[in-house]
């Protein structure tokens, strides 16, 4: 009488098949495994089973390596390999951010805490002179202040013979009304404005105005 | 298959052996020990070396848990750029792969959780995109005969399957099965519980395992 012999299950061979036979730590090998190992070296029905399992597994790791390497094949490989080390090659080179929206531009114009106060006490000052040069104005009698004889007479433009823009100074300035009307009358006829005679013909002198009143 | 315990047995004391000084970790230390004497500049070329050295295995795993490849590649250009910039930090007790997985997952993860914002306001088919961008490829590889294809299109499925599990699960199964990490690796690398790593695991197998073996 023989006993049926208890063969071992598709699962645990092919777990067998999968992490026994791989390198082996504290996992596999355990003491259920090498039992089950000594049942596939004795039964020929299952160690048959097993060298299936094994050369699918086999077979599988090959397929699985193959369709990577069918993706990435020597030259994406050389590709990478020159990206990481460029990458590692600007690492610790600070980035430029690019600010967006971008900011409005300032003042160009490198200001440091040094320039800093020095415009400060330029501004300062200039607005003390400018008080104090306004108040000294403002004291000083108006007959004292030196004018400027820019004053160009109606003799030297008849002598020059050109029409010339009388400047309006402090000569002008000083003259009665009489005085500066006969000196209007004196440039209207004067020989170099004749533009203005027509207009003159319709206006009475000075001369009759106020010679009429005396 | 009575040699195969001993397999086993020859492949993790390897592994253990591997763990202690890969090519990875000695690179690792040198860089650090440029870093730490201030040539940055030399560093960074012979950083380039370690991209070259890891960069097809980060990307398969980025690849799978992100399952979309421009995700992948720059999850992976983010933990590297992360690694040299934290290299001061590496302990070379540690084996480097560990760590560069560590980091590696939780650039994938800043990844995965942009995309969930993106997702919540733009409604994108990202898993049709993806999921049928392998089949494209394998089709358009070459001429074969039927018996190929059939088995190329059930190795599809398989993968289908694999990209439609859920986001844990996906990311122990490709880290236990593709990057060949151990339960304690993957612990250290997720922030999960050896037991939790576990129980993805065996849940992500048990989803597979019917397109496998018995399919056949």
């Amino acid at each position: 009488m023989t006993g049926r012999v208890q063969h071992l299950g598709t699962d645990r061979l092919t777990a067998l098949a999968f992490v026994v036979r791989a390198p082996q730590d504290d996992s596999a090998g355990s003491a259920e495994d090498q039992l089950a190992m000594t049942h596939v070296a004795g039964c020929d029905e299952c160690s048959a089973r097993f060298a299936t399992l094994v050369t699918d597994a086999d077979a599988l790791r090959d397929v699985m390596a193959a369709a990577t390497d069918e993706l990435f094949d020597d030259a994406m490989l050389d590709a990478q390999r020159t990206r990481i080390l460029d990458r590692l090659a600007h690492v610790g080179q600070a980035a430029r951010v690019l600010v967006f929206p971008p900011r409005p531009r300032e003042a160009t114009m490198p200001v440091t805490s040094g320039s800093r106060r020095w415009i400060s006490v330029a501004a300062a000052a200039g607005l003390i002179i400018g008080l104090v040069a306004g108040q000294m104005l403002h004291f000083l009698p108006a007959g004292t202040v030196p004018l400027r004889d820019d004053s160009v007479s109606i003799q030297a433009v008849e002598r020059s013979g050109r029409p010339t823009i009388v400047p309006a100074s402090a000569t002008f300035l000083n003259l009665s009304d009489d005085e500066l009307m006969e000196e209007v009358e004196r440039a209207i006829e004067a020989r170099r404005a004749p533009s203005l005679r027509a207009i003159d013909a319709f206006t009475p002198t000075a001369t009759d105005l106020f010679g009429r009143g005396r | 298959m009575s040699g195969q315990p001993i397999e086993v047995a020859q492949r993790t004391s390897a592994r253990t052996g591997d763990a202690i000084a890969t090519p990875a970790s000695v690179l690792a230390a040198e860089i650090k020990a440029l870093v730490l004497a201030g040539e940055r500049d030399v560093a960074r070329d012979r950083f380039g070396s370690l991209v070259a050295l890891l960069q097809r295995r980060a990307l398969r795993i980025a690849y799978h848990y992100l399952r979309d490849a421009a995700d992948a590649d720059e999850a992976v250009q983010d933990a590297f750029v992360k690694v040299f910039l934290h290299m001061e930090q590496y302990r070379e007790d540690m084996a480097f792969d560990a760590w560069f997985t560590r980091i590696l997952v939780n650039a994938c993860l800043d990844r995965l959780k942009s995309r969930h914002r993106q997702q919540r306001w733009i409604s994108t088919p990202l898993d049709d995109v993806n999921d049928e961008r392998p089949v494209e490829q394998a089709a358009a590889t070459a001429p074969s005969t039927e018996h190929e294809l059939l088995v190329r299109e059930r190795w599809q499925q398989v993968l289908k399957a694999v990209a439609t599990l859920p986001d844990r699960q996906r990311l122990v199964f490709t880290l236990s099965h593709l990057d060949e990490r151990t339960a304690g690796e993957i612990s250290e690398a997720t922030g999960m519980s050896p037991a939790t790593v576990r129980v993805h695991l065996f849940r992500a197998i048990r989803k597979l395992r019917g397109m496998l073996g018995d399919h056949r």
